[in-house]
């Protein structure tokens, strides 16, 4: 019990001197503040920022994005009746797989469709989509919206259509809110596609998937799928394991999975050496608290001992003033890393905000355990060696030191 | 000068060393601080070393104190051998018999007076109720009970060091040691300082050491001791 009382008593005389001179560990508690909050918002919003890249970076071009589709079979092989459309339990399997984040399906019109309006007429190729479509490629409309849940849902009579095909049909790009034929029947425009990633879409006409299979004749069922990944760690994985989903429905012979590849190749180097600068400048900065530690503790077992001395002669063992010492140095750590949790904190709450994204709470409390538990051992590691000298100290010396 | 009478040994033998030597290695060259000291010292006695600088005074206190370990001799405190003792035996010791006080009174500047008082209570192990009741008592002994919860580096040199004798005395000591305690106070505080001292040893219960090198001082210890050359001879 007497024993308990004394630790207890020097660690919170130790814990009052840190306090009281908190100033003078301004400097390497500010290092340790900034670097726990690095690694806390690091570790809790890669994954976060990763998904923002992986839909806001047009430079990407698409490395996320996986096509699956069926290759058409050649002139001199026979005809088969293995089913080659993918049907809503298909991509309902595939939304399952762990590094999935959007699945989206297409249908085509065999032959291109008859649009137009009042005289203008033209043959464009008709697409059907999913809702997801528009998410999963991250288009933006050049000019109204994108057809939402409901209308695909409803199977409402509204289309988005390409600009080149605005431009044929109307003269103009602005068409907004117009009506347009497709093969006879009546369609409202809703939005405009254009731009360089949307490449030959801007002479597609895009209708809801549900509308497209009860109204347009020779109108195929789903025939290719897109799936964007949660990450470019994820795509390989997920292309390894869609035939796998696939084939629990469908004859898989002639399925391709297609990726960007070379793109994914660049994007995942430039990613890992992104990865490796922002851990090297957290863990630096870290060290550096580390270092600064390491060096005020010096410095205080320097100017302190004469003090050392003293407590040694009025009755310290080794051990008190040992733990005397690494106390201040791991109070000052603790301290420092609890300040950088509020702040990591109050950092991934300003970022989730732009981002629109919030990390799960148990990435966040995982990365907090992480930080303080790297900052408490950078304080073991800093306080260790200046403690052991002062514990060590002989008293004698320690006394006569001016 | 005038001495008092020499005081009636009241207590049993504190400490008694024999042929007590310390040699150091320095420059390549033995330098010889302490040869063949003698001394035995008794409760409720006061006796000053005097000496001048270089003379092996503050050595000789350092190893009464348990803070270096003389070269050959023998040391005993309250019948125990203290030289066969290991460093935390030593501190032991130290905490439980021993107080010291310093020439500059060195105290913890970022702690107030009470908070220097209690760390020796803390490092012997006494309970936190008992705590400041010996506190008030060794301040009271002292004469600076008003000062508890001032701030030390506030205090006046002759206020540092009487509350330096308190810290000494807060664990009720049997030998008290004294490095030149009123080095650094004028003359009215060191005479404020012996009278403290008068009336610690005057209890019967503390024996007290006081190494200076000011014939005033040591006029007010009823034995007195002289150190030349490292070879002690009583007066």
């Amino acid at each position: 019990m007497f024993f308990t009382s004394r630790f207890t008593d020097i660690l919170r005389i130790s814990i009052r001197r840190v306090f009281r001179q908190r100033r003078r560990y301004l400097g390497p508690a500010l290092a340790i503040v900034l670097g726990t909050a690095g690694l806390i918002v690091v570790m809790s919003l890669s994954d976060d920022v990763k998904k923002v890249f992986n839909e806001k970076l047009d430079l990407l071009g698409g490395a996320t994005i996986l096509q699956v589709y069926f290759e058409e079979k050649a002139l001199d092989e026979q005809w088969t009746a293995k089913p080659r459309f993918f049907y809503w339990d298909v991509l309902k399997a595939l939304r399952k797989l762990p590094g999935v984040d959007v699945v989206s399906a297409i249908a085509l019109k065999s032959a291109p469709a008859s649009v137009g309006w009042g005289s203008a007429q033209g043959h464009f190729t008709l697409v059907a989509v999913d809702r997801h479509f528009w998410k999963l490629h991250d288009f933006t409309p050049m000019a109204g919206e994108f057809f939402d849940k409901m209308a695909v849902e409803e199977g409402k009579r509204v289309c988005v259509v390409g600009a080149e095909v605005a431009r044929a049909i109307f003269a103009r790009e602005d068409v907004v809110g117009r009506n347009l034929f497709i093969e006879n029947d009546l369609y409202r425009i809703t939005g405009v596609l254009d731009g360089f990633r949307v490449g030959e879409g801007t002479r597609f006409v895009f209708v809801p998937m549900t509308t497209a299979l009860s109204r347009i004749s020779h109108m195929t069922l789903p025939v290719r799928l897109f799936l964007r990944c949660k990450g470019w760690d994820d795509v390989e994985s997920t292309a390894a394991a869609i035939p796998g989903v696939v084939g629990d429905f469908l004859y898989t012979d002639r399925l391709r999975v297609d990726g960007v590849w070379g793109n994914l190749k660049r994007v995942k180097r430039v990613a890992f050496w992104l990865e490796v600068f922002a851990n090297v400048c957290v863990i630096s900065t870290l060290v550096l608290g580390g270092l600064g530690i390491w060096n005020i503790m010096m410095a205080a077992v320097r100017s302190r001992t004469r003090e050392i001395g003293i407590k040694k002669a009025i009755g310290a063992e080794d051990r008190d003033i040992l733990i005397q010492f690494m106390t201040e140095a791991m109070t000052l750590c603790l301290g420092a890393a609890l300040a950088g949790v509020v702040l990591g904190w109050l950092v991934i709450e300003a970022v989730s905000l732009m981002l629109n994204s919030h990390p799960a709470l148990d990435l966040f409390l995982r990365s907090t355990g992480w930080s303080v538990g790297l900052s408490l051992a950078l304080g073991l590691g800093a306080g260790i060696y200046p403690s052991l000298r002062a514990s060590r100290m002989e008293v004698a010396a320690a006394l006569r030191y001016e | 000068m005038n001495r008092p009478a020499r005081q009636q040994i009241i207590g049993k033998t504190v400490l008694h060393v024999a042929g007590l030597a310390k040699e150091f290695q320095g420059n390549g060259a033995m330098i010889t601080a302490l040869r063949d000291v003698n001394l035995s010292v008794h409760q409720g006695e006061m006796v000053a070393v005097m000496g001048s600088s270089g003379t092996g005074k503050s050595t000789l206190l350092f190893i009464l104190g348990l803070l270096l370990h003389p070269t050959r001799g023998s040391y005993h405190m309250l019948g125990r051998d203290m030289l066969r003792l290991n460093r935390k035996a030593q501190a032991e010791i130290r905490r439980k018999f021993i107080g010291f006080v310093f020439q500059s009174s060195d105290m913890v500047e970022t702690c107030s007076v009470h908070e220097n008082l209690e760390l020796p209570l803390i490092y012997a192990d006494v309970r936190r109720a008992e705590r400041p009741v010996r506190i008030d008592e060794a301040l009271k002994r002292v004469n600076m009970a008003h000062r508890l919860r001032h701030p030390t580096n506030l205090l006046s040199g002759g206020e540092r060091q009487r509350v330096g004798i308190a810290r000494a005395l807060v664990n009720r000591p049997c030998l008290i040691l004294a490095d030149e305690p009123t080095g650094q106070v004028d003359q009215a505080n060191g005479q404020r300082i012996m009278d403290c001292f008068e009336r610690i040893a005057g209890d019967g219960k503390t024996a007290i050491i006081v190494v200076t090198h000011d014939p005033v001082v040591a006029a007010r210890c009823p034995r007195m001791c002289r150190l030349e050359d490292g070879v002690l001879y009583e007066q």
